[in-house]
């Protein structure tokens, strides 16, 4: 999985925002884009867990992602919308801040995360794609989501 | 060969042999209890199931496990030829080498390294053994497939002994190996085939050509004993058997429905057979020295991979092995019938679906009406049709006690008879995988502890064999798990002795429950009463955790016991888990399912009455729940919810209270307002009356739902509840699993999630064990208290309004209300006219600086209590109460003559008032008699113990007055102290008091030779004929009501006498 930007020569990219970050995410992880949706507040559950959601009456953990970065929490309003990840046969929910658009990266954009991002915020940073304005910071799902 | 990496296969193969080896340890079973009776199909089945096993391994290259059950195998095949007796130590051998088989299965990775030499050794010697003296019974030999076979053939075989050479291996010894071989690799199997020539002609019309024919369709035929020239003259001879040997790619269950011939004329032969050239095991099929010749030569078979055939092999296993759900729970063995029914169901579903689309989009609102009827209809068939598919006979597990209940009581020389009934009882899968534990633990106990040896048995006049009886049953829609024995009971005594060793309950507790709620006590933590720990029960834990584990699954355990007669558990289990009924909640707006199962009770304490209901005990709150007291805790507090929303009745607005405490919220003017309603005091002001409504409105009343887990219960606080509803469970996500207090999550009909709460979860985390021990404590000494309790009982009244007195209780002899116009004032004293008599009246005021009692209206009430034998009254404008309870007395602040003290009581400064004092004071002469000094000239001592100050001052001041020098204790320890040190003559003392009591303390006094005849006057609040008793029993002389100075001097003096 960490490798998979590597191994294929493209790689399709599910792009949004967590704060000012702009991630990918291997689209082969991602099932759905989903929103309209009501957060089930979870009492005594990991920090970074905002709650559960009924998704087609399978009950999926939300992730909030700017736990995980350590920036302030996102606020969730109408319109919040979540990537849903399949991750180990179960359905994850990643709260972020903006959708934007799926990507085709090229072999050759992409690279190994700078070694001056390291802590904990880093392990999560599979690789880095470059796209012509911005750069893309591709989260290794299996890291962010391993407890 | 194939390769390890192969792991489907091995799955498969692990699987399937686990299967084969479930099977096997019951009929094992069987053929020792049936000994030389035992069915010879039972016998081939274990035979072939080995077989199996044996096949699969070695084609996987598990060295070990081929071995073992070729080694096995041997055995078997001697006990099916009727070489060897299935003796129980045979059978214990085997079913040690079949143990050993299923570890090295499980572990098949490490399996050739496993030392497996010493079952072999014990299997090799059987074999070696019963070969020198093997009887060899022929006759039962011929008689092995006779069960199913007509009488004819058993006639045939009983004509024909069999040889002592294999003629089977001579029939296929007729076929070329290499054909075989390559027969074997191209995928096809070789069977041999019997045919009863004479019996199959008659009755299905079949001849030898037909035969041949039949079988060359399908397969080849690679010998026959019988040429077909002679076919016809075979067929009048009395031996009419034609045996086959036959090869075709039709797999072992196809081959009856095929060929129109019963299971038991087919024999499979593996390629095993044919390397080992065939174990001894396959001599008695072939009942018939025979001459063949081959019919046809092999053709060439569809090709088939390896891998296909070595399924193809597991799948001979005998249809009717058991199915074996928790060896393998990521399977589950269907009906097809019942898939079909939920395809139908799913189908109709799907239509419904679009039938509702249709409608939505047509916006038909009359439409909708029979479409929601019919998804109704659809939807609860589709989950009852769901639900059966993880039904599961409660057999699975039952038939496992077989073995443990031989094995256990071989073991401790029991001779115990197990009767298992409704085998076919269904239970919901999950449920039937966690039971198997704490049933076993059940069985164990009612082996090891409950039924007795045999010797014992016959000495107290029971059979020597002990009966066990597992039964399964529908009851209420519960099922049912008896099991009963007919042993020894469980010893009430040597549980109670438990109980008060391990302190889990005080002797008093014990005494209130009956022998079944003591029997029951066994499965609080920590309790075996084996008296010696085997390595079977006894360990001291157990019955705990079957209660724990049974209950984790919603079920209830419980015990009936007879002394000597036996015991009888029963479990009561839900059918099913994944749907339950439930109870919706909701705390702060967020709504909770609670499992009904853990419900007991719900509680609503309407607001008037929280303050008497609900008390704290260190940080925890409780609730007196019919005389229990039972730990509370806030839902919010669990789940650290720390906004506290309530909403406004009128105008449904949300606000946020700041309040933290809610136990103790606003006593005082919670109180204020009580005694005003008490009072029926008109004249609220308006803002009051508000304040009061709020109080009373829902959101500040309590819902508590008292709910079980195992031994204890607790009281979960929440906001609202609001609905009893049927949830389906749902797992929830991996990072939730960490989290205690949820058992899972349900979908609610509006589509939002609701948590189920994990009630055990919760009391873990709330460490509630421990809070619920200390509340029982503290309930004990509640208990305790009630007999002997140090609580002050006062009447509380108005003498001027706004001025709260108390007066202790134990000394009034009566309240009498009277018109204040009767109030006479005669030679400046006031009276009324009472009985005939003049009963001489004072207040207060006329001794003590307070308030006079209002005479403007129109009735006052009058406390009469008696002085030197005089009757005397008390006015007072009011009577409030009466309370009682422990109070901080104040000495000093008010301290005046008639006047006591003073304490905070329901938040008001309340005057106690000292009746003696009012008197003494008004006419010093009434009381003169009780003050009559000490004349003699060393006064008596006298001992005081008290552990309250003011008690204590009060008892030595008026001691005092009178010329008495007491010395005083605070404790029992102390006065004992003071005992030896001083030469006392009489001991007045408290009961209730730290460190030691006072009761404890006399029986010490009494204990000591010394001071024998020492009175011992107890001064207490209360006293019970029941503590008169205690006190009596422990050496009280004498029991007098504190406060009651006149009494108490009166006795002083009669003892000093």
């Amino acid at each position: 999985m960490m490798n998979a930007a590597t191994e294929s020569p493209d790689v399709e990219l599910a792009l949004f925002q967590i704060g000012e970050m702009l991630c990918g995410l291997d689209t082969r992880h991602v099932q759905e884009i989903n929103h309209n949706f009501e957060i089930t507040p979870v009492h005594r559950a990991p920090d970074y867990v905002r709650g559960v959601i009924n998704l087609r009456g399978e009950i999926v953990t939300v992730i909030d992602l700017h736990e995980k970065f350590s920036i302030p929490p996102s606020e969730v309003h109408d319109d919040t919308q979540v990537v849903v990840v399949r991750y180990e046969e179960e359905c994850i929910a990643l709260l972020v801040d903006t959708i934007y658009d799926v990507v085709n990266a090229h072999q050759s954009d992409i690279s190994t995360p700078p070694s001056n991002v390291d802590g904990i915020s880093g392990s999560f940073i599979s690789c880095i794609y470059r796209m012509e304005k911005n750069l893309v910071v591709v989260l290794d799902l299996e890291e962010l989501l391993k407890k | 060969m194939v390769t390890i990496e192969d792991n489907e296969i091995f799955k498969d193969f692990i699987e399937e042999s686990l299967d084969h080896l479930d099977g096997i340890e019951d009929d094992l079973l069987s053929i020792e209890e049936a000994g030389v009776t035992c069915n010879q199909e039972i016998v081939n089945k274990v035979f072939r199931a080995v077989h199996t096993i044996k096949g699969g391994a070695g084609y996987l290259g598990l060295k070990n496990v081929e071995a073992l059950a070729h080694h096995s195998e041997n055995v078997m095949g001697k006990i099916r030829a009727g070489e060897l007796f299935p003796s129980s130590d045979i059978i214990s051998t085997l079913l040690d080498a079949m143990d050993t088989l299923s570890t090295l299965i499980h572990r098949h990775e490490s399996s050739n390294e496993t030392d497996i030499s010493s079952n072999l050794t014990a299997l090799n010697a059987i074999c070696l053994e019963e070969n020198i003296s093997s009887p060899a019974p022929p006759s039962h030999v011929s008689s092995e497939s006779s069960s199913t076979v007509s009488t004819d053939e058993k006639q045939v075989s009983e004509d024909n002994p069999v040889s002592a050479c294999s003629p089977l291996k001579d029939l296929l010894g007729k076929v070329e190996q290499s054909v075989l071989d390559a027969l074997l690799k191209q995928g096809s199997f070789l069977y041999i085939l019997q045919y009863n020539l004479l019996k199959d002609s008659e009755s299905r019309e079949k001849y030898f050509a037909e035969i041949m024919e039949e079988l060359t369709e399908t397969g080849d035929v690679l010998a026959t004993n019988i040429n077909g020239d002679d076919s016809a003259e075979m067929m009048q001879k009395k031996d009419n058997l034609l045996v086959v040997v036959f090869a075709t790619i039709l797999e072992n269950e196809l081959m009856g429905d095929f060929f129109d011939i019963a299971p038991d004329q087919i024999q499979q032969i593996t390629p095993d057979d044919l390397e080992q050239e065939l174990p001894p095991a396959a001599a008695p099929r072939q009942e018939q020295s025979v001459e063949t010749s081959p019919v046809s030569r092999p053709s060439v078979s569809p090709a088939t991979a390896p891998v296909k055939k070595i399924e193809n092999t597991k799948k001979t296993l005998p249809k009717d092995a058991p199915s074996k759900p928790e060896q393998k729970p990521d399977n589950l063995r269907v009906n097809v019938k019942l898939l079909d029914s939920l395809m139908t169901l799913a189908g109709e579903l799907v239509l419904t679906r679009n039938q509702l689309i249709q409608a939505t989009a047509s916006r038909k609102v009359k439409g909708i009406d029979n479409i929601s009827q019919r998804l109704n209809l659809v939807t609860s068939e589709l989950q009852e049709a769901i639900m059966s598919t993880r039904m599961q006979p409660v057999g699975n597990v039952f038939h496992k006690f077989k073995r443990i209940v031989r094995d256990l009581s071989k073991n401790i020389g029991k001779k115990i008879d197990l009767i298992i009934e409704g085998e076919e009882v269904e239970l919901d899968k999950t449920i039937i995988e966690s039971i198997g534990d704490p049933l076993t633990h059940l069985v164990r106990n009612a082996v090891d502890h409950g039924i007795e040896k045999p010797g014992v048995r016959i000495a107290a006049g029971k059979q020597e064999t002990g009966t066990l009886r597992i039964t399964a049953y529908h009851e209420g829609g519960q099922v049912m798990i008896a099991i009963e024995d007919d042993g020894a009971g469980i010893n009430i005594e040597r549980v109670k002795e438990k109980v008060l060793t391990m302190g889990l309950r005080e002797a008093s507790a014990l005494d209130e429950l009956s022998d079944k709620e003591i029997a029951n006590l066994i499965f609080l933590p920590g309790m075996s009463t084996a008296k010696e720990i085997t390595d079977i029960s006894g360990r001291g834990v157990g019955m705990d955790v079957v209660n724990t584990n049974i209950s984790k699954v919603g079920g209830t355990v419980d015990i009936d016991t007879m002394p000597g007669k036996g015991s009888i558990i029963t479990i009561k289990l839900p059918l099913t888990l994944a749907i339950i009924p439930s109870l919706i909640v909701a705390v702060q707006e967020e709504r909770y399912a609670i499992p009904q199962v853990n419900m007991v009770e719900l509680v609503r304490i309407p607001a008037a009455k929280v303050k008497e209901r609900i008390e704290k005990i260190n940080s925890a709150i409780v609730m007196r729940l019919r005389g229990e007291l039972l730990p509370l805790i806030k839902l919010t507090d669990v789940l650290g919810i720390k906004d506290r929303y309530y909403v406004s009745d009128e105008t449904g607005e949300q606000f946020l209270d700041r309040r933290t405490l809610t136990e103790d919220r606003r006593q005082a003017q919670f109180a204020e307002t009580a005694r005003q309603v008490d009072t029926e005091n008109l004249s609220f002001d308006p803002e009051q009356r508000a304040s009061v409504d709020r109080r009373t409105s829902p959101m500040s009343a309590y819902n508590i739902l008292v709910v079980s887990v195992g031994d204890y219960h607790y009281g979960l606080i929440v906001d609202q509840v609001l609905d009893s509803e049927e949830i389906v469970v749902k797992p929830v996500g991996t990072h939730l699993r960490d989290c205690e207090c949820y058992a899972g999550a349900s979908v609610q009909g509006d589509g939002k999630v609701a948590l189920i709460l994990d009630i055990i979860g919760i009391s873990n985390v709330m460490n509630l064990r421990t809070v619920s021990k200390s509340v029982q404590e503290q309930a004990l000494q509640r208990a305790e208290s009630k007999i002997l309790k140090d609580t002050q009982s006062f009447l509380l009244a108005c003498n001027a309004p706004d001025e709260q007195i108390a007066i202790p209780l134990d000394l009034i002899s009566r309240i009498e209300s009277c018109k204040i116009k009767e109030i006479k004032i005669t030679g400046g004293r006031k009276n009324i006219q009472y009985r005939g008599g003049p009963l001489p009246l004072f207040s207060i005021d006329e001794v003590a600086d307070v308030g006079s009692p209002g005479t403007d209206g129109p009735t006052c009430y009058i406390i009469v209590f008696s002085i030197s034998g005089k009757e005397v009254g008390i006015i007072v404008s009011e009577i409030i109460d009466i309370i009682s309870g422990t109070f901080m007395i104040d000495e000093m602040t008010h301290k005046q003559p008639g006047i006591m003290g003073s304490a905070i009581i329901n938040d008001e400064i309340t005057l106690l008032v000292d009746l003696y004092g009012v008197i003494d004071t008004i006419m010093p002469e009434w009381t003169k008699a009780v003050k009559s000094k000490v004349t003699e000239d060393s006064p008596a001592n006298i001992l005081v113990v008290e552990d309250s100050p003011f008690f204590l001052n009060q008892v030595v001041s008026f001691l005092s007055e009178i010329g008495y020098k007491p010395l005083t204790a605070t404790d029992g320890v102390q006065g004992l102290e003071v005992l030896n040190r001083e030469k006392i003559d009489i001991v007045l003392t408290d009961i209730e008091m730290p460190n030691m009591n006072g009761l404890e303390m006399a029986r010490k006094i009494r204990a000591d030779e010394r001071f024998k005849n020492l009175p011992i006057i107890a001064v207490t609040s209360l006293a019970g004929d029941a503590a008169e008793k205690e006190g009596l029993d422990a050496g009280i002389n004498d029991y007098l009501v504190k406060l009651d100075r006149e009494k108490i001097i009166a006795c002083v003096r009669k003892y000093l006498v």
